[in-house]
C-alpha cells in the first residue's frame, strides 16, 4: 500500500463522475422510474399547452405551460428520483456498504444530485422540444438557454427536500410522505393552478412553498415585467436548500449502523 | 519478531439505553491473521464489527484500525467489507459494480484478478438483478476485494448458501486471505469459523467469553454431538468415556463428546437396545451450552 492513504482531488473528481454516470444508468434502465418522471409533466403540458384553450396569464399559452410543466417535472425528479431512492437504499443497507467503503459520503449524494439534474435536463428538454416544434414559442435562443438553466438548477432544492424527508421519516414511509408533500407543491405552489387564480388565503400559503419560488424564478426569465422578485425567489430557495441539507446531515449522522433490514 | 497490530480494541463499551450491547471488550488483532467473532443473535458481535468498521460510534474505550480511527478515510482505503446487504442496484452489470468499487481505491486490484478470484468469469455483462443467490454473494465478495484491501470484513458471508457453494466460497476467501490480508469474520457457524479463522472470539451478552484457536475451542467443547434413544440414565451416560456434557429429553439423550468413536463403542456395550444413533460435529450452540453453563454441567 502507498504511504499516503488519501484521495487526491483528481481521484475525487473521477469517483464523482463514475458514481454519477452509473447512478444515471441505473435509473435510466428502470422504465418504471424514468417513464413515470416524464409522463405527468409532459402530459400536463400537452393537455394545458395544446388541448385547452386557456391562457391564464399574459405570457404566451404554450410557453407558460411549458414552463409550469417543466417545474412540475423538476420537482418530481427531485422528490421521487432523489428522495424516494435515497430512502429506499437507506432502508436496504446498500448505503451501509457505501459508508464503510472509501467513497466519501458526499459523493453518494453528489451523484444522486447529478443524476437528478441530468433527468431534469431531459424532462425540460423534451417539453421545450415539443413546445418549440409544435407550438409557436416566441423566445430567442439566449432566453431559452437561460430558462433551461434556471429550471434545471431548481432541481437542487427539491433534491435536498427529498433527502431531508428520506432521512426524517422511516424508509417505508418516505414514499407516502413525499406524495403528501408533492401534491401541495403542485396545486398550492402555482403550478397546476396559476398563482393568480388562487384565493388570497391560499396565495399566502403558496408564497411559503419552494415550488412557488421555483416557478416564479422561471417565469421571471420569460416575463421579467410581471415577475420582478427573482432575487427574493432565489434567496428563499437557497435558504430552503440549506435548511433541508442541515436537517438531512443531522439525521444522517444519527443514522449510524441502522439498516432497517 | 512480533506482527504489526491491525486492530486494537481497548475496553470498548456500547449501550443502547439500558441495554449493554458491548461491555468493556479488549482485543488486538495482528496483521495477516484471520479472526472469527462467534456468538448467537444479540451477542454483540455485529455491534463490535460495526464499531471496528466505523459505522457505529463507541461509547467508552477506544478502537484503532492501522493506528487510525475506525471509519477514517485512511482506514477505509485499506479495508474491504462483505456485509449482509440488500438493495444492490439491480440494473447495473457485474462489471459496472466492480469497476465502481475499484475506482474508490488508490491502488485497486486489477479488474481481471477480481473477476478470477471471485469466480465471476462469464457473468460480467449480467445485471445484478438476474444473478442467482450464490452469484450475488460472489459479487459482494468481489466488491469487498476490489480495492486489494489489507483488511477484509466478512459478515455472515455464507448465510443461505447451499453446502457446495459454501465450500467453494470458503476456498475463494482462503485464497484471497493467503495474500497477507487480515480477515475479521462474523459468523454463527462454527464450521465456517474453523475453516477460515486461526482465532475464534466467542462473544455473548456483550462480553468475550472465550478467545482461543479453533483447536483449543474444540477441545473445550468436544468434537462431536452424539444422540440416540437409550435406556441409560443421565448419570450413567455422564460416566461414558470422553463425555463432556449430557442432556436427556424423555428417552432421547444428547452427548457432547471428545471422540465419537470411543463413546459410541462404550455406549453400545452398555445398552444393546440403543437406537436412532446420530453423530454430528459440535455446533456453536453446543459450544455455548458447554462453555457458558460449565458450572451447572453434570460432567463437572
Amino acid at each position: 500500500m502507498s504511504a499516503t492513504h488519501r484521495h487526491t482531488l483528481a481521484h475525487l473528481l473521477r469517483i464523482a463522475c463514475h458514481e454519477s454516470w452509473l447512478e444515471f444508468l441505473k435509473c435510466l434502465r428502470l422504465p418504471a422510474f424514468s417513464v413515470s418522471l416524464f409522463v405527468f409533466p409532459v402530459g400536463m403540458f400537452l393537455f394545458f399547452g395544446f388541448g385547452m384553450k386557456w391562457n391564464p396569464t399574459d405570457i404566451q399559452q404554450t410557453l407558460y405551460w411549458a414552463t409550469a410543466s417543466s417545474c412540475m417535472g423538476v420537482i418530481g425528479v427531485g422528490l421521487f428520483g432523489f428522495g424516494v431512492y435515497v430512502a429506499t437504499e437507506r432502508g436496504q443497507g446498500w448505503l451501509l456498504l457505501k459508508r464503510v467503503s472509501p467513497m466519501p459520503p458526499v459523493m453518494y449524494f453528489l451523484a444522486k444530485t447529478m443524476m437528478s439534474i441530468l433527468f431534469s435536463c431531459i424532462v425540460v428538454g423534451v417539453i421545450f422540444a415539443i413546445a418549440m416544434g409544435l407550438g409557436k414559442v416566441d423566445l430567442n435562443v439566449l432566453r431559452v438557454l437561460q430558462l433551461f438553466g434556471v429550471l434545471v438548477l431548481t432541481t437542487i432544492p427539491f433534491c435536498t427536500l427529498g433527502l431531508a424527508i428520506a432521512y426524517l421519516v422511516g424508509p417505508n414511509s418516505a414514499h407516502a410522505v413525499i406524495n403528501v408533500v408533492y401534491l401541495p407543491q403542485l396545486f398550492l405552489g402555482g403550478i397546476v393552478v396559476p398563482y393568480e387564480y388562487l384565493p388570497a388565503y391560499l396565495q399566502t400559503i403558496a408564497s411559503t412553498l419552494p415550488s412557488f419560488h421555483s416557478v416564479q424564478l422561471a417565469l421571471g426569465v420569460i416575463d421579467s415585467a410581471n415577475h420582478t422578485a427573482g432575487i427574493w425567489n432565489f434567496f428563499v430557495l437557497s435558504c430552503y436548500t440549506l435548511l433541508f441539507v442541515a436537517l438531512a446531515t443531522y439525521r444522517y449522522y444519527k443514522d449510524e449502523g441502522k439498516t432497517y433490514g | 519478531m512480533t506482527a504489526e497490530v491491525a486492530i486494537r480494541i481497548n475496553e470498548a463499551t456500547k449501550n443502547y439505553g439500558d441495554f449493554v450491547a458491548l461491555n468493556n471488550v479488549s482485543l488486538s488483532i495482528s496483521t495477516g491473521s484471520a479472526t472469527a467473532f462467534l456468538g448467537p443473535n444479540g451477542a454483540g458481535k455485529t455491534t463490535l464489527l460495526q464499531m471496528i468498521m466505523g459505522s457505529l460510534s463507541i461509547d467508552t474505550g477506544s478502537i484503532s484500525v492501522f493506528e487510525q480511527s475506525p471509519g477514517s478515510i485512511e482506514a477505509r482505503l485499506r479495508s474491504g467489507a462483505m456485509l449482509q446487504v440488500t438493495g444492490v442496484p439491480a440494473t447495473l452489470t457485474v462489471r459496472e459494480h466492480i469497476e465502481l468499487f475499484r475506482c474508490y481505491y488508490l491502488k485497486p486490484m486489477a479488474y481481471q484478478d477480481v473477476v478470477t478470484l471471485a469466480r465471476l468469469g462469464g457473468l460480467e455483462q449480467r445485471k445484478y438483478g438476474t444473478l442467482s443467490g450464490g452469484e450475488k454473494q460472489r459479487l459482494h465478495f468481489a466488491l469487498a476485494i476490489a480495492g486489494d484491501p489489507d483488511l477484509l470484513f466478512l459478515d455472515e458471508p455464507t448465510t443461505a448458501m447451499d453446502v457446495e457453494t459454501r465450500l467453494s466460497f470458503w476456498n475463494q476467501i482462503s485464497e484471497f486471505a493467503s495474500k497477507d490480508c487480515t480477515v475479521v469474520l462474523n459468523t454463527h457457524n462454527l464450521e465456517e469459523a474453523e475453516s477460515l479463522a486461526d482465532r475464534i472470539v466467542l462473544i455473548d451478552r456483550g462480553e468475550v467469553v472465550v478467545d482461543a484457536t479453533p483447536k483449543n475451542i474444540r477441545s473445550m467443547v468436544g468434537s462431536s454431538v452424539v444422540s440416540a434413544v437409550t435406556k441409560l440414565s443421565a448419570d450413567e451416560l455422564s460416566r461414558l468415556p470422553g463425555v463432556l456434557d449430557v442432556q436427556v429429553l424423555a428417552t432421547k439423550a444428547k452427548l457432547v463428546v471428545k471422540s465419537a468413536e470411543e463413546t459410541v463403542r462404550a455406549w453400545l456395550g452398555m445398552d444393546s437396545s440403543l437406537s436412532g444413533l446420530e453423530v454430528k460435529p459440535a455446533q456453536l450452540q453446543d459450544a455455548y451450552l458447554h462453555l457458558l453453563d460449565k458450572e451447572n454441567s453434570p460432567c463437572k
